[in-house]
């Protein structure tokens, strides 16, 4: 500042400034380009929320996934073993990742993952997740209670839009509407999460991640779930995968019991120590 | 009591048929092709999430005492339905347990597996961690 005060230099004070400002415009101009990627609600705000008689009675009821076992690319852990467990294409998803994307694989490590401390799976997770989960409906939404541990996500449907992008949430917001006989699920809101595709694999997403769920119902018994993610912070394209679903007649045990420190000790004695002045390692190592 | 290490062959693995954590990706923290078996007292058993966690004393050939962690493959809402409880295996009991040693070299935990009871009883310590049967 001393620099730009000085009288004796009023000309290279002048061009100072006008870099200062074009700097200031630059960085305004990148701002107002991210937000113009955020990818827009498809909410049909010309139609009527979907009403509670327009659910399929068939919906309502315990679901349970059939994740298959898919292909997980060229992914590695720490160690450089290759992941062994993955629910979606993840050779797929490699394709559109960005650079920004494979930046982050390479820095995580384990006790990044929010999983080793009892936190539940995020909604991608655990919608192709070996677990249960619940559809009930009532006037304002539908609820899908997930039995990984026993959290609910209320899918609203009366109507009302997402909240402003200021407000972000670890599940995001869900609002679902109809499509002829297909119930569309779409969240948005979300918070950075760093196992945001799956808590296997650790891809992130970002608060611009969008998902939208399509729930088609075969026959009353079983349902074929498309997800469709987008994120222009990792993903160069929007990624669709597909999941199989059987209605339960199993209960839920209801409970959902999780220990942090038996999820600790769990990730320290498996996991490589990365950094040195990792006090968590020395307390849960053994 | 002693400590028995055996590093078996793939081909045992396929006798135990352990079930490898049907969520998480075994084989990036335990080494899914080797067995390791151990003998102790139960300490504590916890049918909990993110998995049941059993601890047992173990006295090795020199007598040294020390506590290895037993990690179900599955998870606690699959041994409530498979039958599990609390107090099935009780502090105190002697159990021989066979299970997949940790990628961590020198740490002392198994992903089991299945445990031994003094009567010859074998229970599955990663109950529930495959599909929900109908």
């Amino acid at each position: 500042m001393h620099f730009i005060r000085s009288e004796a230099t009023p000309h290279v004070r002048k061009w100072v400034m006008f870099g200062i400002m074009f700097l200031g415009i630059g960085v305004i101009a990148g701002q107002l380009d991210l937000l113009a990627q955020r990818p827009e609600s498809s909410f049909p705000h010309a139609k009527p929320g979907v009403t509670y008689e327009n659910i399929p009675h068939d919906l309502i009821g315990n679901w349970k996934p059939f994740p298959e076992n898919r292909n997980c690319g060229s992914l590695k852990d720490e160690r450089g073993t290759p992941r062994g467990t993955c629910q979606y294409p993840v050779d797929q998803l490699e394709k559109i990742m960005n650079d920004r994307a494979r930046a982050w694989i390479k820095f995580f490590d384990e006790p990044i993952s929010p999983k080793w401390s009892c936190v539940s799976g995020n909604v991608t997770t655990e919608l192709g997740d070996i677990y249960m989960w619940n559809f009930s409906a009532t006037e304002e939404a539908v609820t899908q209670v997930f039995e990984q541990s026993n959290w609910p996500r209320y899918i609203y449907i009366d109507g009302r839009p997402h909240p402003p992008a200021t407000q972000v949430f670890y599940q995001g917001h869900a609002i679902g509407w109809m499509d002829g006989d297909d119930f569309i699920v779409e969240t948005m809101n979300f918070a950075f999460d760093p196992d945001g595709m799956d808590d296997q694999s650790h891809i992130a997403t970002s608060h611009m991640k969008k998902q939208t769920e399509r729930y088609k119902l075969v026959d009353k018994d079983s349902m074929v779930l498309t997800v469709t993610v987008e994120d222009p912070i990792f993903f160069n394209e929007p990624f669709t995968w597909t999941i199989k679903l059987k209605k339960m007649t199993t209960p839920f045990t209801g409970e959902w019991f999780c220990d942090p420190d038996v999820g600790l000790h769990h990730l320290y004695s498996t996991a490589p120590q990365r950094y040195k002045d990792d006090k968590l390692f020395e307390k849960y190592k053994d | 009591m002693r400590l028995f290490v055996s590093v078996a062959l793939a081909g045992l693995l396929l006798l135990l048929s352990i079930p490898a954590l049907a969520h998480h990706s075994a084989g990036n923290f335990w080494y899914t092709d080797k067995n390791v078996e151990v003998q102790g007292t139960v300490k504590s058993v916890k049918i909990i999430n993110p998995h049941p966690e059993m601890v047992i004393e173990v006295t090795d050939a020199n007598g040294t005492k020390a506590d290895w962690r037993i990690t179900g493959g599955g998870n606690a809402s699959g041994m409530i339905r498979a039958g599990w409880k609390n107090g099935t295996l009780p502090v105190g009991m002697l159990v021989k347990v066979v299970g997949h040693p940790s990628r961590t070299e020198g740490a002392k935990a198994l992903l089991a597996g299945k445990v031994t009871t003094p009567e010859g009883k074998v229970l599955d310590f990663s109950a529930g961690s495959g599909p929900i049967d109908e």
